[in-house]
């Protein structure tokens, strides 16, 4: 479901799933929770390139992460496309989550 | 051209929504809609279908929920039965929340994301209730009217 690696500071977590849905989204966020367990301090990126698809339950997750890690926590998405950025779009989500074309410009 | 039809029935599980939104997807391949389209249909009908099964029978399997697809000339409507709870037929009317503010994280809600979602990717949403029976309609026009 994720892969997880380093960069300097950053923590890359890739998504591998295509559809961010019910069926995926109770699981998803534990995992993600843990991660940020174990180092509160770290930046977060997700990496979402492999999504096609998020309903609001899949939205419910990045918001539930956002909130943990609060107005001072460092998170970045990378690689929302298509179908999964028309949800961000359309529950205006978009405005508050730091979004990147691709994991250098995230990085950089 | 005469109508289309097409029924679905799954029981009232989360994970269902997926099954309902491929074969969404797969339909609106067969319609004369682009690409962001059909992806707002099948949005909107995985929205709907959550919704009903989290609503009207409080996230419990072993309820059965329907679907039934139409496919007119100019437009495809989809209705969603269920015989759960009743949805306030006011919800339907409730305006849209201020967007969410970076600064402010009690903003950042998804609570009525649902409605939102169907309000902006559905040409017509309905609801109503008739002995026992919900019913649920959307409505996504084929061609510009």
């Amino acid at each position: 479901m994720i892969e997880t690696h380093s960069h300097g500071d950053a923590l890359v977590v890739r998504i591998h799933e295509k559809r961010l849905d019910a069926s995926v989204s109770p699981t998803l966020k534990v995992k993600l929770w843990e991660l940020v367990a174990q180092d509160a301090n770290q930046a977060l990126i997700l990496d979402l390139s492999e999504a096609q698809f998020m309903d609001s339950s899949g939205l419910g997750v990045m918001i539930s992460l956002l909130k943990l890690l609060g107005t001072e926590g460092d998170l970045k998405l990378v690689g929302v496309h298509g179908p999964v950025a028309q949800t961000f779009k359309l529950t205006r989500m978009d405005r508050v989550f730091p979004m990147y074309p691709d994991l250098a410009s995230a990085l950089a | 051209m005469s109508n289309k039809n097409i029924t679905l029935t799954i029981d009232s599980r989360l994970d269902n929504s997926r099954l309902v939104g491929l074969a969404v997807r797969g339909l609106c391949q067969l319609l004369p809609l682009d690409t962001e389209q059909a992806g707002q249909t099948e949005l909107a009908v995985v929205e709907a279908v959550n919704q009903t099964i989290t609503r009207a029978y409080a996230s419990e399997p072993g309820n059965e929920l329907s679907l039934d697809f139409s496919v007119a000339e100019d437009h495809l409507e989809i209705q969603i039965y269920d015989t759960g709870t009743t949805l306030d037929p006011g919800e339907l009317e409730t305006p849209d929340t201020a967007p969410p503010r970076l600064d402010d994280p009690d903003s950042w809600t998804g609570s009525n994301s649902w409605l939102a979602i169907l309000r902006q990717t559905m040409d017509q949403v309905d609801y109503y209730s008739v002995g026992g029976l919900n019913t649920l309609v959307l409505r996504k026009y084929l061609v510009s009217t």
